[in-house]
């Protein structure tokens, strides 16, 4: 706007202002006949009739209180103690940052009345939040290190000075995920549990009053409107004495804003606030801009949305469930309905991540039988079966709900309900089936009516970006299951590569109207990958392959900060270099790099979890593997040692993941063959001492367990190899046999398979091999006589096993090595005169 | 004796050098207005003050009394001396308002918030309001000084149309223009 318009605008606008609201647009269409003019002047108009008193309340007496506050305060000495700076003020009170004189390292917090407050009532308060301070001793809050009275008589406190952010900034600058956000909730709630049990109620609890420092404690703070429990309190009138601070009602609960009885529910109350802040990134109920009245009507009367509602992205769906029904429990209108105790809602939170039965959520048959599905799928097949036989019904009426398309609001609820039910439907409950024998047929029903579902569901998806995302991760998961499960079924493949190109579909959708939306970029990532490995060996592995690659690069074009993205690129490019590996390993090798690097920068961030790192040390590993064929040992034993490196990280963190410790020895054991290939069998030997050891446990605590039983025999051959190396014979000779044992076991249970029987011929050879070089560093004898008898034995049935299967694989290398064993037992058992 | 007599005579001769265009007497001009706008606050804030809250009209104006000593001879030189005073004051409370929201939000240390409803001096977020001023300047800057005389100087509408030499009824119809535009500016900023 030029100078003219704008001084034509002020003339118009001013001349107007003295007629009433309604002349003011009619004379104004009138005497304007530029549109644009008219426009400006209108609006200008509205802001003015909508607070014709904007600034001239404010003027005089707030900046002379502002200016008071700006050059006030520093400088000054507070008992012995120097204000450095005013970090917090408010009505009664104002808190310095201050020092101590002579030790100007010991850096403190001072909050005093501020001078014009001083009356008896203050102080009294004053002095009473010291005196709950002076109870509390706990991490989680500032503690009260000193207090006085300055020399004009005003009372103060000290306390520890916390450096921190409020807990929402910090959620967001660190960009925890959900479950990093709920652990640090976690950790407030103690702190308000300390507080409460020493009697004490906070009642002021919002982001604002808990920092959190650099190392990740949260810090209480401000207990200036605390209250004290106990009778004793309520008889000396403290109880009482709470009107002279207004409370902040966004964070209030609503017998706190009507003036109830105020409980530790009504803590509860204001940490459920805090959860959904956290959680959501927005506020329950928005009250900025409303008078007092109405905030108090929407704090005590409206119901907020649940969390997943508001929440964006992929956070919908973790919070959807228990977390929305934790946060709403927690909010409830009436404090008899809420959690009883703040250690209730933290016992909620902790079972959430251990993934537990919640008591917020509702006590039905299908929660609870889902939940503890998850836990003991053996145990409760029984439950499993019902909810397959709830299902045909279930979906139908659900179904209908949606296509009736009335009452939108409660067909979207119920299509809620759907979504979860069919996650739950293919994921634990089929989960749940594939172990029980005689399943085939329900498992298979089950997955027809997943993908009639899906499809159902998908054709009314359009333009709708939450739900084609929800629904081709659907299609993946349905995917997973009929590939995993049925991959000796080329019909059932052939579904899953269906399903796959349903996913992707779907998602190419949703990224031709957002071609930078991350969370349609990571899906399809995931979705490309899923086909690659899926049509192996046919043409559109391929064609899958490169369209993921360019995805990756995209999603790390336009995303180079957001630590989700970086660590889809990573596992992405570790996925490609996998399907590349098969026919270009140089190639393949260049995208494990890249894969390294990107994890590398990535496990820096604190809430990378521990899955990330088993990705981070599977690229190391096969990068490693891919080194080792080519001869490069001194690179590939740096790859490997990073890999056990994280492992051991991950290890440590939760020890009593057997899984994870038995990943572990997938690296001990390559380490082992990269010692081994140097021809250091001394160090070969005590790595796969360790591979043993942690193998034989895992195969201890679960006997029956298929991958821990070869494990441990592989484990014993690969030890006897290197032993027999050294010349360690009988050492050698005991894990051989060990092997052989083993390996004779497994044909008794599994049945004379093929590669069984091979596995026993082999070993029979190894252990004659090992038997007649101890013989010849024998003496001549009973004793080297017994070696030699045993490793004829032993050849004989090995000789005899591999005539068995003869026909069918003969295996070059078994023949060549038994023929020579065969020879030296021979001339061993009858040496020529000459010898 | 002679000292003040020296400052007094300074600072007027400050304000007509300023009111003809210098510039280095503005920058005079703050060095000495400054510590005695401080030096007001301070003594205020050790003063009993029970009930009493520190009005910017009286800052402004018991300043210039101390500065100047001799009661309003020439009105000239007075308004010079109330832009100067409403500038620094706008700056003072800027500057201060930017460092609290940058202890709020970055690396920071906000010890504790007491009420922020409550107890907030000024309902209007300063910031924001000193970025309107800024716009408003560009199209209008008698506007602008005007909001800066009355906000930041506490001025009444009289001495503010007196400082800028126009009549009373058009400084009050300008006054209602200019906070109208800022409230609007404001309005855009939080959205």
């Amino acid at each position: 706007m030029n100078t003219q318009e704008w001084d034509r605008v002020k003339e118009l606008f001013e001349a107007a202002l003295p007629l009433s609201a309604e002349e003011r647009r009619v004379w104004l269409g009138a005497h304007c006949e530029d549109e644009n003019i008219r426009r400006e002047v209108f609006s200008l108009l509205s802001v003015y009739e909508e607070d014709p008193e904007f600034l001239e309340k404010e003027t005089a007496e707030g900046v002379g209180e502002l200016f008071l506050e700006a050059v006030g305060s520093v400088g000054k000495r507070i008992g012995p103690y120097l204000v450095v700076r005013e970090i917090g003020h408010g009505g009664m009170g104002v808190v310095y940052e201050a020092v101590r004189v002579g030790d100007f390292t010991q850096r403190v917090a001072i909050k005093l009345v501020r001078p014009e407050w001083n009356n008896e009532a203050v102080v009294e308060k004053f002095r009473f939040e010291r005196r709950v301070l002076a109870r509390l001793e706990h991490p989680g809050i500032a503690r009260l290190l000193d207090g006085g009275t300055t020399e004009d008589g005003t009372p103060y406190f000290v306390m520890e000075l916390v450096d921190g952010v409020p807990i929402h900034e910090y959620c967001r600058q660190h960009e925890l995920d959900i479950r990093r956000r709920v652990e640090l909730f976690g950790r407030v709630c103690a702190a308000v549990e300390h507080a409460h049990a020493n009697l004490v109620l906070h009642r002021d609890l919002k982001p604002g009053n808990i920092l959190v420092t650099a190392d990740g404690q949260p810090k209480l703070l401000d207990f200036g409107i605390a209250k004290l429990l106990s009778e004793e309190a309520e008889a000396s009138g403290e109880l009482t004495r709470t009107g002279l601070r207004p409370l902040t009602p966004q964070y209030a609960s609503p017998e706190q804003v009507s003036g109830g009885r105020v409980t530790t529910a009504s803590d509860v109350y204001s940490l459920g606030v805090i959860l959904y802040v956290l959680l959501t990134g927005s506020k329950p109920y928005e009250l900025a801009g409303l008078t007092t009245l109405e905030a108090l009507k929407v704090v005590c009367e409206w119901d907020p949305q649940r969390p997943s509602s508001v929440a964006g992205g992929t956070s919908r769906r973790v919070l959807a469930g228990d977390l929305d029904n934790i946060v709403m429990k927690a909010l409830r209108k009436e404090p008899g309905e809420r959690y009883p105790s703040v250690h209730a809602l933290s016992d909620d939170l902790r079972a959430w991540m251990e993934g537990w039965p919640v008591s917020a959520s509702s006590r039905t048959l299908w929660y609870q039988a889902g939940k503890l599905l998850r836990r003991h799928k053996l145990q409760v097949m029984a439950a499993g079966l019902v909810l397959l036989a709830l299902a045909s019904g279930g979906v139908a009426t659900a179904w209908q709900a949606r296509v009736a398309g009335r009452e939108r609001d409660h067909a979207q609820n119920r299509f809620r309900q759907v979504r979860q039910f069919s996650r739950s439907l293919l994921f634990e409950v089929h989960e749940s089936l594939r172990k029980l024998p005689g399943a085939t047929e329900p498992r298979q029903l089950l997955l027809t009516r997943a993908v009639d579902f899906l499809d159902g569901l998908a054709k009314d998806a359009k333009n709708d970006t939450a739900l084609q995302l929800e629904l081709a991760e659907g299609y993946r998961r349905l995917g997973h299951v009929q590939g995993s499960d049925f991959s000796d079924n080329i019909g059932d493949r052939k579904g899953a590569v269906r399903s796959f190109e349903k996913a992707a579909a779907l998602g190419e959708e949703v990224i031709r109207r957002q071609p930078h939306l991350l969370d349609a970029q990571i899906l399809l990532t995931g979705a490309y990958d899923d086909l690659t490995l899926a049509r192996l060996g046919e043409g559109g592995a391929e064609a899958a392959f490169q369209r993921h690659r360019a995805l990756v690069e995209a999603m790390e074009r336009d995303h180079p900060r957001e630590i989700r993205a970086r660590i889809s690129v990573a596992a992405s490019y570790s996925n490609l270099a996998f399907y590349l590996s098969r026919k270009d390993t140089g190639g393949a090798k260049d995208l494990y790099r890249k894969a390294i690097q990107r994890f590398d920068s990535v496990t820096g961030q604190e809430q990378v979890l521990p899955k990330i790192f088993a990705e981070y040390a599977f690229a190391l590993k096969r990068l490693g593997a891919i080194l080792i064929t080519e001869g490069s040992l001194d690179e590939a034993e740096r790859h490997y040692r990073k890999a056990l490196a994280l492992e051991e990280q991950t290890v440590s963190r939760d020890p009593r993941d057997s899984r994870l410790r038995y990943d572990m020895t997938f690296s001990l054991s390559d380490l082992a063959l990269i010692a081994k290939m140097r021809g250091n069998y001394g160090a070969a030997e005590a790595l796969y001492r360790q591979v043993l050891e942690i193998r034989e446990k895992a195969l201890g605590a679960d006997p029956v367990d298929r991958r821990a039983l070869g494990g441990v025999v592989n484990a014993h051959s690969y030890l006897g190899d290197a032993l027999w190396r050294q010349k360690k014979f009988p050492q050698a000779a005991t894990h051989w046999r060990e092997t052989l044992r083993l390996r004779q076991e497994m044909v008794r249970v599994a049945g004379p398979a093929p590669e069984n029987l091979a596995a026993v011929a082999i070993t029979q050879v190894h252990l004659a091999q090992v038997l007649l070089d101890q013989s010849e560093s024998l003496p001549s004898g009973a004793e080297r006589r017994q070696r030699v008898d045993e490793a004829l034995a032993l050849l004989a049935s090995s000789r005899a096993t591999a005539a068995v299967k003869a026909n069918a694989e003969a295996d070059p290398e078994l023949l060549v090595k038994l023929a020579k064993q065969s020879r030296r037992a021979e001339q061993l058992a009858h040496p020529s005169p000459h010898e | 004796m002679a000292m003040a007599e020296e400052c007094e005579h300074e600072i007027t001769l400050l304000l007509k050098q300023w009111s003809s265009g210098d510039q280095q007497a503005l920058e005079r001009l703050v060095s000495l207005v400054y510590p005695e706008l401080r030096a007001i606050a301070a003594r205020y804030l050790t003063r009993e003050r029970a009930g009493h809250t520190l009005q910017c009209t009286a800052l402004v104006h018991e300043a210039y009394l101390r500065l100047v000593r001799t009661p309003a001879k020439e009105w000239n030189d007075r308004k010079h001396f109330f832009a100067v005073a409403a500038r620094i004051v706008r700056e003072i409370l800027v500057d201060h308002a930017r460092a609290r929201r940058t202890y709020k939000r970055g690396s920071g240390r906000v010890q504790v918030t007491i009420e922020e409803a409550a107890g907030t001096p000024a309902a209007v977020d300063l910031l924001d309001l000193d970025a309107a001023l800024e716009e408003l300047h560009k199209i209008d800057a008698q506007q602008s000084r005007l909001v800066e005389l009355r906000f930041f100087g506490g001025l009444s509408i009289e001495e503010t149309a007196e400082t800028l030499g126009i009549s009373t009824s058009t400084a009050k119809r300008e006054w209602t223009t200019a906070k109208t535009w800022i409230r609007r500016h404001m309005q855009g900023a939080s959205r």
